[in-house]
């Protein structure tokens, strides 16, 4: 089974953040961390979804990529907001910078792809994407956050991952395997 | 002051300080607005709260000549939109209703199907339609296909 780089260092920094091994001193992130996670984590899937929504031919597809960017772009500015209002800079994390290098790198091999071809890489990327970010939502995000405004947004925002998964989930059996 | 006649009584009024009809017009208009303001804060300060009150009142009262008001005048109906969902899913509304959607979530989302599209309804933002005919009418938003509601109409 061929897995992407760009989805192993996601996975894995996301993964790394979810166990107790991980290379940082402490495992379980601060809320400054966590808004961070979550800002990155938004972003990544912005760009992706700006680049599909641009090449992609087919209209179900780019539906998806414009929705995609219009809900990250709102958690965004509501993450970005409440931050702001709690004076927490968002503060950068292995995790956040694993994020970070895996969506470039994803966004990179994306940019050398082209029709039917690109339109599976984004959506499957999409479903593993969003798998790999709701459970660490569920495991670690929602969990370790201390102030209660940040949890309460982070639980709010989890049924956006979910309708996004369904629709990412929907939308690649419609494709060419 | 004239002298009283018999079986008369005579009423008089003395200011401590000199008062005009200047000050007894400042006070009427003062009143006034303080009425006004009254009345507009317990129809919630809109010109369509005051319009839907006055239209209301006026379809309630039996006008001579004209047919009587209706028994269920047309009510507006809201559908909240939050955490994906259209709350409640499954609407029931009478022929001549208004259903209001309001986005009460994080994401911009819509109501559509094929007759009648609210566009992108923002966060905070509401939308409305008015159901004429009696039918069930399903419908979703074209950002999040598995969002689905049901407007019910009898």
């Amino acid at each position: 089974m061929f897995k992407p780089i760009a989805l192993t260092l996601t996975a894995a920094a996301l993964a790394a953040v979810t166990t107790a091994r991980a290379q940082e001193s402490s495992a379980a992130p601060n809320d400054a961390q966590i808004a961070m996670i979550t800002v990155v984590a938004d972003t990544v899937d912005i760009d992706a979804g700006k680049l599909a929504a641009e090449k992609s031919k087919n209209k179900e597809v780019k539906e998806f990529a414009e929705t995609m960017v219009r809900d990250h772009t709102a958690v965004n500015a509501k993450a970005t907001a409440l931050a702001k209002k709690l004076n927490v800079t968002p503060e950068d994390s292995a995790t956040s910078k694993s994020l970070k290098s895996g969506g470039d790198a994803q966004l990179a091999k994306m940019k050398s792809l082209s029709g039917a071809e690109f339109d599976k890489a984004y959506v499957d990327n999409e479903v593993s994407y969003h798998e790999t970010v709701m459970g660490a939502l569920d495991k670690t995000l929602i969990p370790n956050a201390k102030n209660a405004e940040l949890k309460s947004l982070l639980e709010s925002a989890r049924p956006i991952f979910v309708q996004h998964l369904n629709h990412a989930k929907e939308l690649q059996k419609t494709l060419p395997k | 002051m004239r002298a009283m006649k018999r079986g008369e009584i005579r009423i008089v009024v003395r200011f401590s300080a000199a008062v005009t009809w200047w000050h007894f017009a400042v006070y009427a208009l003062v009143l006034f607005v303080a009425a006004f303001c009254v009345g507009r804060y317990s129809r919630g300060f809109t010109r369509e709260a005051s319009v839907a009150a006055s239209v209301l009142t006026i379809s309630s009262r039996a006008v001579p000549g004209l047919p009587p008001p209706k028994a269920n005048p047309s009510d507006v109906i809201q559908v909240i939109i939050r955490g994906m969902e259209f709350l409640p899913a499954k609407l029931e509304i009478k022929a001549g209703d208004t259903v209001e959607w309001k986005n009460d979530d994080i994401t911009p989302h819509t109501a559509t199907c094929a007759s009648f599209d609210s566009g992108s309804i923002a966060p905070d933002e509401s939308w409305r339609h008015t159901f004429t005919a009696a039918e069930e009418i399903a419908y979703a938003c074209t950002f999040h296909p598995g969002m689905k509601g049901v407007v019910s109409v009898k």
